[in-house]
Order: structure tokens, then sequence, then C-alpha cells
């Protein structure tokens, strides 16, 4: 009977252990379920079109903060390869300063996205870190981007290889900045939305920006006049190194095979090995003919001169020490030289830069320039929205492609006339005509604000000895492209139309 | 009276002497020994072209460290009165400060990642602190009637310190390493064992002047 007494009492207050174990359940669930609705809610991290990226080149990112406060961002690629698992100097890692407070703030840049193994990002404030995430390694994908911009984006999609990355997108997605676009391959709209920036910005970053006229398709009349004059009658128009095209569902696949200009290749192929080079401060024979003559005469002094000798030695080292150290030091601890080219077309320009380093001391060089290393380099580097961080070992020559940005005209085709719209002379102008063109070689100078219609016909002309050096950027060139420089900056003037559907006798 | 021979010497500055022993045939020889090497380590790895990289300044620190150890512990464990030990120390000291143009020229046109002070100084460190282990390793075989064993002994002492380091995993002992990264222990201990030694080597000096003056004073 008391057992039972005391079975019932204990089992009596079950019920109430439960309900409290329920409470502690929920209150658990609601302290670890808040930081995942925050990340998701309040902080939204963008990268790439649709969160489709392109590895090896620049992308657009967005950060989005709602009521949060100020956070540093912090993106970190491993880009080591099997071969160096453990080796951590193949980091490459992007980082800016987020503004927070009430409201909505939005963090809107480009960043270079290498190929990478494993992709960590984090939002931070000194106390806690508001968000972060990794990306899988079956997103580091290199393939171009081709984006669809229109209502009925399964009409044209059979028009596309069938291994194209292809994404569609809102108007509204779409980027201002140039650089946004560097992944991009092409770029079709039927949409009114889509805004002439938009599409300025992508052809002149490389991408064949493709209006689709449909019966669907709804551009108002600016929109209608700023494609009539671009276009000027054609139906496509080079803008500096993309397209512009007019097209319909039928022809697409045409306007989507206009050569691309491989512009990887055309920045890394400013590199030659003469860009960083040095010279010795004093020739190697004299420092050695120095050291045996200095060496002969402490051993004379040491044997034959005595105690005043031995002085004289003593004194005599200290000397040249100073003295050696004054004239051996280089003048430049770091050997930094450019080269960059415009490459115009259609009214629009955009300069590719490289830039060749040469440190002699082991050192971290905080370069006020946006840029990246190039694709096969295995350098360290640090990217801010405003600056790159590079560290270099002792006598480590590197080379950094800077962000590609849209400049003045300087040479351009206007018909079969090319015309120098700078202020400069250009030398070494070389027209890259087919074969059969009587005009393909030598210009040799260009005068400031100089047309030429007439070109000198020099069977014989030689390629300049700049543009021999530079032999794999000249073999990514299109036919009845020119080539000029001036100084270190070389000028790429490229035909307005594609040379496959330009009439013969319209081409230089 | 007057005409009687005296006994009494000038006694020879500390200058005159060090030059008297520089101009002795073995350390003459290992003068001649020393420049040769390091002329031709700088010329054999001094680049011909201005892009490669100058390591003339490793490839000298390297050579000229392992002489300097190797003629310190030797003389260290040959030499048996504390005057003779005093005055090669100073000599070889020398042999040091003779080669300076070439570190600093070869420093300058090199650009490693090691202090200049650094690696200035450190040579001299070890050069004193392998003279005293030589001397304290040669010292205690003797008085364990062992001085066949005294100068083997004190030339794998360099030896025993790579290993040392190897199997420690640590820059404590190892001279050819802490000259290209510095090591505060290696520092220490060096400076330890050569002060330590210096003021046995001073005593030494202490008590053969005095037994040398009560000779003459005998006499």
């Amino acid at each position: 009977m008391t057992s039972k007494s005391r079975g019932n009492k204990s089992f009596s207050n079950y019920p109430s252990r439960y309900l409290i174990m329920l409470f502690i359940l929920i209150g658990f669930l609601h302290i670890f379920s808040e930081p995942i609705k925050a990340q998701d809610r309040e902080i939204r991290l963008e990268l790439g079109f649709s969160g489709e990226m392109v590895a090896g080149t620049w992308n657009p990112i967005k950060v989005t903060l709602r009521d949060q406060p100020s956070a540093t961002l912090n993106i970190d690629f491993d880009i080591g390869s099997l071969q160096n698992v453990d080796n951590t100097s193949s980091i490459a890692s992007y980082s800016t300063e987020l503004r927070g407070g009430s409201g909505v703030s939005v963090f809107e840049d480009d960043i270079y996205i290498p190929r990478w193994r494993t992709l960590v990002w984090s939002i931070q404030t000194p106390e806690t870190t508001l968000a972060s995430g990794s990306l899988e390694r079956r997103l580091s994908d290199s393939r171009p981007l081709h984006l669809m911009v229109t209502e009925n984006p399964s009409s044209i999609r059979g028009q596309y290889p069938e291994d194209s990355r292809t994404v569609s997108l809102l108007g509204t997605e779409l980027s201002n900045r140039p650089t946004s676009y560097e992944g991009v391959a092409s770029l079709v709209i039927d949409d009114r939305f889509v805004s002439q920036r938009n599409i300025i910005a992508a052809a002149s970053s490389g991408t064949t920006v493709i209006v689709l006229d449909t019966e669907e398709s709804n551009f108002d009349e600016d929109f209608r006049n700023f494609l009539d004059a671009t276009l000027a009658g054609k139906t496509e128009q080079r803008l500096a190194s993309g397209w512009l095209a007019q097209s319909n569902i039928a022809t697409l696949s045409d306007s989507l095979a206009l050569p691309k200009l491989n512009k990887v290749a055309l920045g890394e192929g400013l590199a030659d090995s003469a860009l960083a080079n040095r010279s010795f401060t004093i020739k190697p024979p004299i420092i050695y003919g120095s050291i045996i003559i200095y060496l002969i005469c402490i051993l004379l002094l040491v044997f034959f001169g005595r105690v005043p000798g031995f002085i004289t030695a003593l004194t005599l080292s200290v000397l040249m020490a100073v003295l050696s150290q004054f004239i051996l030091t280089p003048k430049e601890e770091l050997i930094q030289r450019s080269r960059s080219i415009v490459v115009n077309a259609g009214g629009l320009a955009e300069r590719l830069e490289l830039t060749q380093l040469l440190s002699l001391s082991a050192q971290s060089l905080d370069l006020p320039l946006k840029a990246h290393p190039p694709s096969k380099s295995t350098n360290i580097w640090q990217a801010t929205p405003n600056s790159t961080i590079l560290s270099l070992k002792r006598w480590q020559n590197s080379q950094l492609i800077l962000k590609p940005v849209i400049v003045t005209p300087t040479l351009s085709w206007d018909g079969t006339t090319l015309e120098n719209l700078s202020d400069q002379s250009l030398g070494d102008v070389y027209i890259f005509a087919g074969s059969n063109s009587p005009y393909a070689g030598n210009q040799t100078a260009l005068a400031a604000k100089q047309s030429l219609k007439e070109f000198s016909n020099k069977p014989d002309s030689e390629l300049p000895k700049l543009y021999k050096d530079l032999e794999d950027l000249v073999e990514q060139l299109p036919e009845g492209s020119v080539l000029a420089r001036s100084g270190g900056q070389l000028y790429l003037a490229l035909l307005p139309t594609s040379p496959l559907k330009t009439n013969p006798e319209e081409l230089p | 009276m007057t005409n009687a021979p005296t006994n009494k010497t000038k006694p020879k500055s500390l200058l005159s002497l060090v030059t008297q022993r520089l101009r002795q045939s073995d350390m003459a020889q290992l003068l001649l020994l020393f420049f040769a090497v390091i002329t031709i380590g700088i010329i054999a790895t001094w680049p011909d072209n201005p892009q490669l990289a100058n390591n003339s300044w490793a490839a000298l620190a390297q050579s000229k460290l392992a002489l300097l150890i190797f003629f310190a512990t030797l003389f260290g464990a040959l030499l048996r009165t504390s005057g003779e030990k005093l005055i090669t120390l100073i000599a070889l000291s020398c042999f040091h400060l003779f080669t300076l143009p070439l570190d600093t020229a070869t420093y300058a046109a090199s650009f490693p990642e090691v202090n200049f002070i650094w690696a200035l100084t450190l040579p001299l460190i070890a050069l004193l602190s392998y003279f005293m282990l030589g001397y304290f390793v040669s010292s205690i075989l003797h008085r364990l009637h062992l001085p066949l064993l005294a100068i083997p002994c004190a030339l794998a002492l360099p030896i025993a310190a790579v290993f040392a380091d190897i199997y420690l995993g640590r820059n404590i002992f190892n001279s050819f390493n802490s000259i290209i990264e510095a090591s505060l222990p290696y520092i220490v201990i060096n400076l330890l064992i050569g002060v330590i030694g210096l003021l046995f080597l001073l005593r030494g000096l202490k008590k053969e002047t005095s037994a040398s003056n009560q000779k003459a004073e005998l006499t």
C-alpha cells in the first residue's frame, strides 16, 4: 500500500518534469535557431550573377545588411593543389569593411575569384561572427556565363552550345560596372528594363550583347534610338573588346558565334622577359678583381708592415666595409614596371594593364591598385576594394594583372580610315591584315590627331621588335587589327565589324 | 756592474704580439687558406645575370663560419698556455675583421633576410664560444690523461651541435643555421660559454704572469 502510494506520487510528478524538459528544449531551439534566421534574413551575400560565378576572373559581389552593426567581410580562397596540400602559401583573400546601422546597407564591388579548392567567407564584428559560410568546390567553374534577360528564356536556350552555362535573370539584377562582366560571354536581352549603361558596361568588357528583336520585345524609343545610333544600320558593332548585335531567334546562334577576344591571354601576354630587367650596379669581373687586390693588400700589410701595417690593414678593412655597403646596395629595392594595352573599337576603349615586380628583399607590398597575379601564379595576395597586398620572397619576380578600366579611345578604325584620336604621336603602327591584303605591315608612325586612309605598301615590312617579343599577345589579335605604341603603352584598334561579314574592299 | 747584461726585456704591446702571431707560419698559412676559400666561394656564387638571385652572402657566411669554427676549436684544444690562447683568439678575430668588406659587399648585393648586425657579430660569438669549448674539452681530457683524444673530440663539437639541433628540433647550438635565422637561445648559450671561458683564460693568464714574475725574481 505504501509502495503503491509512493508510486502514485512519483508518477504524478512526471507530467511536470516533461513540461520542464519541453520548455528547456523549446528554449534551446529558440537560441540555436535565431542565428540561422539572422543569417538568412538580415545578412545576404551574393557572389556572381544569381549565385553563378566564373573562376579565374572578376565577379560581382553584393552584401546586404539589414539592421546590423558595422562589420568586416572576409573571403578566403585556398587555391593550393593536391601537390602542396600543406603549403599555406597558396592563399588568396579579400576583405573589406561593411558599413552597418539601422536600415538596409548595401555593399557592391567586383572581386577576382581564383580557381579555388575551398572558399570560406565570414562577416564579423570585433565581438562576434554575424554570418559565415563556405562554398562547395564544384562551384569553382571557369566556363563563361551566358546571361539571358528575357521573359521567355526557354525559347532561346536551344540556340546555345550544349555545355553552355546559361543564367536567366532580371534586368534589374545586371551590374553597371564593366568588370562585373569579365566572365560573361554573352548577354541576350529583350527586356526594356535593361539600361544603356548595362549594355555599354557589358560590351566594353568583352561580352557579346545581343538585343533580341522579337514580338515580345518592348523596348522604348530612347533605347531604339541608342541602338540605331550605335549599330548604324549594321547587325553588329564592336564596342571596345565586346560586341553589340541585334538579332532574332533564328540568327541568335550566329550572333553568339561572333569572335571573342581572349582578354586573359592578351593581359598576360603583355609580359616579356625584359619588362622588369635590372642591371648590375658594378659588373662582376670588377668586383672579383677588387676583392683579390684588397686581400693581397691586407696580406702584404700584415706580413711586411709590422704593427703600423697591421693597424693600416684594420683601418682599410673598416673603410672598405663602409664603402662597399654604399656602392653595392642597389638603388631600387623594388623594381616595378608596367605595360598596358588599350583596346579600341566603336568609340569605346578598355585598358588592360600588367605590372611586373622584382623585389630584391622579402617584403609585403601594399599596392594602391586592384589587381591579381596571373592564373598560373602561386603568390599569396590579399585584396581590398582599393588595394592589393602581395607577399614577396627575396629576389622574387612577380606579375600583377590590373583590373581593366574604361578609358578614352585613342586609335580607331572609321571605315577604312585609321584615326589617332589622341594628342600624342604613335609609333610602330602595324596592321595585322590577311596575307592577301596589300596593306599588312609597318606604317612607322601616326602623328597626333592624324587620320590615315592611304597605307604604305611595304612587302618586306617586318614586325617591330617589341611585337616580336610579345609573341603571346600578337597571336591573340584578330585580322584587321592595328597595333601601335607610345612608350610602354600599346594601342590596339579592332575592326568595327567581323571580318567574315565585311566586304573585302572595306578591309584595310 | 754597469757592464753586466740585463735580463729584463721590454714588454711587448698587445698589437705587436698579435702582429707577430699573425706572421707565424701556422697562422699565415691559415690566413691564406681562409682568404682563398672565401674568394672562390664569392666568385662561384656571384651570378652572371643581374636577374638571377644573388646568394653570395649565404655562401660566404657559411664557408667563413665553418673555417672560423674549425680554427677556433683546433687552437682552443691545441694550445697549452693562456697567453698563447688569448693572442691566438685575437689573431683569429682579425681573420673576420679583415674580411668584413666582403661581408658587407655580399650582404648589400644579396638582400638576405637576416639582420645586418647579427650577420656581422655572429662569427665573432661563434669564434669565441668554440675556442672556449675546445679549451674546456682539451683541459678535461688532459686531466683524464687522454690528451690524444683532445683534438678529435674538440673538432667533433661543431658536428655534435648540428645533430643536437636536429634532434631537439630547435635552433640552439647550430651556428650554420643561426646565421641565417637569428636565435636568442643560441646567442645566450654561446655568449655564456665564451664569457666563462674568457674568465678562465684570464685567471690562467694571471697565474702564469705571477709564476713567471716569481721565476724572474728567483733568477
